[in-house]
């Protein structure tokens, strides 16, 4: 142990100067460290999320200028645009987020929609993605939060609440109906009643657990 | 554990914790460290097995936050327990629930010191404490098999977990707490998100005869002499028109005779203003704080602290708000309440052990996370004669640390500082 003059305290650290007043202080004697040292953790991922943010900005950019000067009457630069931008959701919030799965495939999901919406609209906006991609992904809902159940079978009544949020899902799809986006509305009113039935039969086979957790849920 | 048709356990959050999971991220982790230095290098292996049998034990920390439709609550966790790991961070990192098994705590280890940080929303210190000490009593019985100690939970071991607010509180109570703002400690960050600790041990005896000196209880003449190093490190003795604000939690169990293992604790505020163009003396400094923290700790005044919040919290209109509402109020209050102090100085108390795992354990101390506008923290805890003040932060200079010791050490108090390695 060595001793600080200036402080008037007696440093247990392994150094050679005072950790308060940054003076020399005269080592007496090894001292073994009593906090691990700290690397700083890899941040390689982040980088490159960042330089492919800059180069996604860059080629959007070079692609609008080529869109525009030949062929300006379809602008495929932005589905181009929406693409690249889902390249950057996923690795920056689906790969490297720090959130749970099912909010990751919500957050996917709502990503891939815009996508094809942007799709849709570029390529004559024929409504197919409101249509049918949309079903699709409410489906896709459906089944991966049957999927994550399964594999959390212990704890499967967590995601009664993930279901209602789908039927709430569903429920707003329903709006774009009377707004006019969507057109042929077999296939979205048809996910809509799944997407309740599986709901009520998850809560109906579900019995006491799934009473137990809505309570829980909406205890106030 | 029960059989698999059996209803899940779950439990209410205390009315201090509904505050944590609103607030808390990777810069304010509302996280804290206790830690147990032994007097032997620490075996991970066996401290995983003391975790795997010790926390089933503990109804309190087996748990997982969950978010419901109007309030967060806690339900049973009955995965298996965090994995123990050397420690390979700074202090008082956010607990990321779905990387920890849903737990809201973790357990590591750095060769003779066993560490357990807490997310706040579980519970406080003492709650805290409770879990490490069995935690240790595990280990070291694990470690030696031929002392032959009876393999169960002590009866120092509180396994209450009562809302001592709710238990305790009047209605129409008026609001007690600042929220006018107080001088904040600023200045440069240590690099690379660094977290630093600063311990300083000293021994009680010396302590006492300091406080008694002046008047003080021991944890009146920390909390003055901090108020002071503050002044002189911080403000370097000049004048300003936001006070110097300590907020102090104190643990109100043994003042509603509660052995509740749950939050039980209300804020009072070391208060110290130097608003007149002199330099005040030591002295002068830790006797108006000294009458500032009379003033407030009676039972009464605590009582109207808390019930101030279990009313607001209790009241019908706020029950039926839904959470993401709940969120954005809670969020607004915080900031304004939480720039009315200047830092927070807390006291663990005084950590008792067996008397037969006394030859295995060195000392228990812990230091608390960042919060808004609190860039320096400090925790008091003693283990037998030694009492250790930890400073935790992520300034870069020390000054204020450096005063404190520094009183001390003009005091009479002998003390031996150790740190982190970040300064």
């Amino acid at each position: 142990m060595s001793r600080c003059e200036h402080c008037k305290v007696i440093i247990h650290d392994d150094t050679e100067v005072c950790p308060l007043c940054r003076c020399v202080i005269e080592k007496t004697g090894d001292e073994e460290d009593l906090f691990p040292d700290i690397q700083q953790k890899n941040r390689t991922f982040h980088l490159l999320t960042r330089i492919y943010l800059f180069v996604a900005i860059a080629t959007e950019v070079l692609l609008v200028d080529i869109n525009l000067r030949t062929n300006p009457e379809i602008l495929w630069c932005v589905i181009v645009g929406f693409v690249l931008a889902y390249g950057y959701l996923t690795m920056a919030y689906t790969v490297s987020g720090k959130d749970g799965y099912l909010r990751k495939i919500v957050v996917g999901a709502i990503g891939v929609m815009a996508v094809l919406v942007a799709i849709d609209e570029v390529t004559g906006d024929y409504r197919w993605s409101f249509n049918f991609a949309l079903p699709g992904l409410l489906g896709f809902l459906d089944i991966m939060i049957f999927i994550l159940m399964f594999a959390n079978r212990r704890v499967w009544y967590s995601y009664l609440s993930a279901q209602i949020f789908a039927i709430i899902l569903a429920a707003l799809s329903l709006i774009l109906i009377p707004t006019g986006f969507i057109t042929y509305t077999m296939p979205i009113l048809t996910m809509f009643v799944v997407t309740v039935l599986c709901f009520l039969g998850t809560f109906i086979i579900g019995g006491e657990k799934s009473a137990g957790e809505l309570k829980r849920r909406f205890h106030f | 554990m029960a059989g698999k048709n059996r209803s899940v356990r779950w439990d209410k959050l205390d009315n201090t914790a509904h505050l944590f999971p609103v607030i808390a991220g990777d810069s304010m982790t509302n996280t804290y460290r206790l830690s147990a230095e032994l007097k032997e290098i620490i075996n991970g292996e066996l401290l995983q097995q003391a975790l795997d049998k010790v926390l089933p034990k503990f109804d309190l920390f087996n748990v997982r936050m969950r978010t419901g439709f109007f309030w967060y609550y806690f339900e049973e966790n009955n995965k298996k327990a965090p994995k123990v790991v050397e420690e390979n961070t700074y202090p008082c990192r956010f607990i990321r629930t779905n990387r920890n098994r849903s737990y809201l705590f973790r357990v590591t280890y750095y060769k003779k010191r066993i560490n357990l940080e807490v997310f706040h929303v579980l519970t406080d210190g003492m709650g805290g404490i409770n879990f490490l000490r069995e935690l240790t009593y595990q280990y070291i019985r694990l470690a030696h098999p031929e002392l032959e100690l009876a393999d169960s939970l002590t009866s120092d071991t509180s396994m209450n977990r009562e809302d001592g607010f709710i238990a305790n509180y009047e209605r129409a109570s008026k609001k007690t707490y600042q929220t006018s703002k107080a001088y904040e400690l600023k200045g440069d960050k240590l690099p690379d998100d660094a977290f630093g600790v600063i311990r300083g041990r000293m021994n009680i005896a010396e302590l006492k005869k300091a406080s008694h000196s002046y008047g003080m209880t021991i944890n009146e003449y920390l909390v003055s002499t901090y108020v002071y190093s503050i002044y002189k490190g911080g403000l370097h003795g000049h004048i300003t028109k936001r006070p110097i604000r300590v907020a102090v939690p104190v643990n109100l169990r043994p003042y509603f005779d509660s052995v509740t293992t749950k939050n039980f604790f209300v804020m009072i505020s070391a208060f110290f203003l130097p608003e007149s163009g002199r330099e005040y003396t030591y002295d002068e400094v830790i006797n108006e704080v000294r009458e500032s923290m009379r003033s407030q700790m009676t039972k009464e005044h605590l009582k109207d602290t808390f019930s101030y919040n279990v009313a607001k919290q209790s009241g019908i209109i706020a029950r039926l708000v839904p959470i993401w509402l709940k969120r954005i109020a809670i969020k607004a209050v915080y900031t304004q309440t939480a720039l009315a102090n200047t830092t927070t100085m807390t006291n663990v108390g005084n950590v008792g052990a067996k008397k037969e795992y006394l030859p295995f354990i060195d000392s228990f101390y812990g230091y608390l996370a960042m919060s808004k506008g609190q860039l320096l923290k400090a925790t008091v805890c003693s283990f037998g004669d030694d009492l250790s003040v930890t400073f935790s932060s992520v300034l870069e200079k020390c000054s204020v640390q450096r005063e404190f010791f520094k009183a001390l050490a003009d005091n009479g108090v002998t003390v031996t500082v150790e740190t982190n390695g970040v300064y």
